[in-house]
Formats: C-alpha cells, sequence, structure tokens
C-alpha cells in the first residue's frame, strides 16, 4: 500500500483522538491576567459625571446606567434610567443578560469606584462590550451636579461655563429652583447736565 | 450565512455574497480539478471501477468534523449553534433512494453536473434541464406527498446523540469506518476492470 496513504490515515486517527483529549477540559472564556491588568490600567473606561449629565440631558439613546449598589440603596436614590444589578448577585442571568442588549453603552456606579470597578472588571472578563464605569460614582454626582461648588472669580471662564452647565444640569435633575447668577442690571448711569452758562439771549 | 463570522459583525454583511462567490468558484474548481465534472467519475462508484467520490466526499466530510470540534474546544465557534436540517426519518431513506439512482442515472449530481456544463458537457448540459424539470414537478406535485415530506420529524437529531455517544467517541468511529471503507473501495476497484475515461 501507498506509503503517504498510510502517514494520512495516521494523522486522521491522530486528529481524531486528540478529540478525546479536549473534549474533557472545556474551553473556559478567560482574560490572560497580564491582558487584564493592561485593561484595568486603561483609565478609558471612566466616563465622568459632567460627561453622563450631558448625555442624559441631550437624551442620548446609547446610555444604559447600571447601578451595582444594594436594592434598598438603589429605592432610596438612583440616577435616572439605571437599572439595578446588585454587585453579589451580577452573574444571575436575570442581570447578566442585562449586558447583552445591542447598542448600548454600560455605565456601572455604586457610591464610590470600588464596587462599580469590580462589577467592570468581571463584566470584561466575560468579554462583555461597552463598559464604562462612572468616575467617582454616586457621591461625585451629589458633590458636582446637586451641590455644585461656585468657583473663584479667578478661575478661567471654562470652570465658570461648567459650573454653569453643572447648575442647569441641578435644575434638570431635581427640577429644584436653580439661582443661576446673571450679570448684575445695568443702572441708570447718571449724568448731570451742564448748566448753560450763559442765559439764551435774543435771537438774530 | 457565513455565520459565525457575519451575525457577530465580524464582517460587513455586505460581503455575505462576495464570499459566497469565491467559496463557489473555490468548490468548483475542486470539483472539476478532481475530474468529477465526468459522469463516469460518479458512476464508477456503482459499478466498482472509480470510487473517487467516495474517498473525496468521505474525507471532506471527516475532515470537516474534526475541524468543527477542535474550533468548539478552543471556543471559536459553539457546535451547538451550528445549523444543522431538520431529520425527517422516513423522508431522508425515500430522498436518498431518490437521489442515489438520479445519481446512477445521469453519472452527476446537482454540483457536479455545474462544473460539466461550463466545460461543455453535452450529457451535463441535458441533465441540468433534466434537474430543472425534476424541481418543476416536484413542486407543482408537492400537495401530493406534503404529508409523507412531513412525517416522521425528529428536530435537530445528531448521531452521537441517538447512538448516546461523544462527539469525539462518534467522530472516532467514523474514522475508522471511513479508512476501512477506503481499503475496501481500493480492494475492489482493483478486482473490477479498468474503465478507460
Amino acid at each position: 500500500m501507498n506509503k503517504t496513504y498510510v502517514v494520512l490515515a495516521l494523522v486522521l486517527v491522530l486528529l481524531g483522538a486528540g478529540l478525546f483529549y479536549f473534549q474533557g477540559k472545556p474551553y473556559v472564556m478567560e482574560l490572560q491576567p497580564k491582558a487584564l491588568l493592561n485593561d484595568i490600567n486603561e483609565n478609558t473606561r471612566y466616563v465622568s459625571v459632567d460627561e453622563l449629565a450631558e448625555r442624559i440631558i441631550n437624551g442620548d439613546p446609547s446610555v444604559q446606567l447600571i447601578d451595582v449598589r444594594d436594592p434598598y440603596d438603589f429605592m432610596d436614590f438612583a440616577l435616572p434610567g439605571a437599572e439595578n444589578m446588585p454587585l453579589p448577585d451580577m452573574l444571575l442571568e436575570e442581570y447578566i443578560q442585562m449586558l447583552d442588549a445591542y447598542g448600548k453603552d454600560f455605565i456601572f456606579y455604586s457610591n464610590g469606584d470600588i464596587q462599580a470597578n469590580q462589577a467592570w472588571v468581571i463584566a470584561h472578563r466575560m468579554e462583555y462590550k461597552n463598559l464604562y464605569v462612572l468616575k467617582g460614582g454616586v457621591n461625585c454626582w451629589f458633590e458636582t451636579i446637586i451641590q455644585p461648588k461656585a468657583p473663584v472669580e479667578s478661575e478661567p471662564q471654562e470652570a465658570i461655563d461648567l459650573y454653569q452647565f453643572r447648575l442647569g444640569a441641578r435644575q434638570y435633575f431635581t427640577g429644584g429652583g436653580a439661582d443661576i447668577e446673571t450679570a448684575a442690571p445695568v443702572e441708570g448711569i447718571e449724568f448731570t447736565r451742564k448748566k448753560k452758562s450763559s442765559a439764551v439771549e435774543g435771537g438774530c | 450565512m457565513m455565520g459565525p463570522l457575519i451575525p457577530l459583525d465580524i464582517i460587513d454583511p455586505a460581503w455575505n455574497n462576495v464570499i459566497a462567490i469565491i467559496i463557489g468558484i473555490a468548490f468548483g474548481f475542486i470539483l472539476e480539478s478532481s475530474g468529477f465534472s465526468s459522469s463516469r467519475k460518479l458512476a464508477g462508484v456503482f459499478y466498482g471501477y472509480d470510487f473517487t467520490v467516495l474517498k473525496v466526499f468521505f474525507t471532506a466530510a471527516i475532515t470537516a468534523a474534526i475541524g468543527l470540534y477542535y474550533f468548539h474546544f478552543m471556543g471559536w465557534i459553539d457546535a451547538s449553534l451550528v445549523y444543522i436540517n431538520p431529520m425527517y426519518v422516513g423522508p431522508a431513506i425515500v430522498g436518498g433512494i431518490v437521489m442515489g439512482l438520479g445519481f446512477i442515472m445521469g453519472g452527476y449530481c446537482p454540483g457536479t453536473c455545474y462544473t460539466g456544463v461550463a466545460i461543455g458537457k453535452i450529457d451535463a448540459i441535458a441533465y441540468s434541464f433534466a434537474l430543472m424539470l425534476g424541481v418543476f414537478i416536484y413542486a407543482e406535485f408537492y400537495p401530493l406527498y406534503e404529508a409523507f415530506y412531513k412525517s416522521g420529524f425528529m428536530g435537530n437529531a445528531m448521531v452521537f446523540d441517538s447512538l448516546g455517544l461523544t462527539p469525539a467517541a462518534f467522530i472516532m468511529i467514523l474514522i475508522v469506518v471511513a479508512l476501512g471503507m477506503f481499503v475496501a473501495a481500493t480492494q475492489i476497484q482493483n478486482k473490477v476492470k479498468k474503465v478507460d475515461y
């Protein structure tokens, strides 16, 4: 018999035997630690509260906020349009399937950064896409959007513009009266008429 | 089509037809270069003087099965999501007999007959017309055998599930059976009088 055929037949049998070796070890979708560390050090996942507020106000349909705090905190206060995904239960089908939605940017938030980042790492390892973390979380949201600090007069115009935006955003999100400072009303300039130096004399 | 690359948006769907044409040309080229554009090649399997068709298609089936399951175990493809034609037991057997008879009588299968047409074989041209006529008759009389056509439905049945084997065990059996068939076919071929074509 032709030698080539024997070799080819052996290759087929070996390849078939290889399947037995692999079938016992199901492949686990997992990021290598080094790649994961790189992704964690990459800060592109952060969304600032100002950016978030602007996107919500503009009605950006791709924003999907995910609240990873426990349900009590979520009931107490949640950012507009947020869905609750408690961190300890996030792997339950009913929660994790939220991340399958197409065309959404998922923004995790918690009170600070930590829990949101933890949820991000888990979801990222499961190879979900378009995941973000709200920098500073709810605390930062309150500090910047709900109770913005007025800039000092000497700060650059950008800081003042940002402050104005935050005041507007506060009004948008709380409905409360925003005391946006407008320039002081211009008072009529006082002027005095010069007294005519001489009495009108008769015409020509 | 072209799953999983296109449904997962790795390749733009606009490439669907382009890829289909490239694969089609490659398939036709391989059929023609293997000599399948001659009706005697296919008929040879029945008369026992040429088993090339059997060897080629069985090798293709085994290669695809091995490759698919390696991909599955590496996590590149989910074998459970691969589309499988639904199984109808009785109709599949009858259909196999009808197709088999057609192959022997015509010496072509629907794929090879067009490679025959491409190189200008008159019997292939006749066969391709007959093929369309057959499709037409089948479609016109469909209500007559619709009940049978839909009988014995088993869903997306897999042989290894029915036999209670793991895919790897079934593929191994398939490889051994195929190799045995190749050896036997070669021996038959050596005994049968050679046909020159």
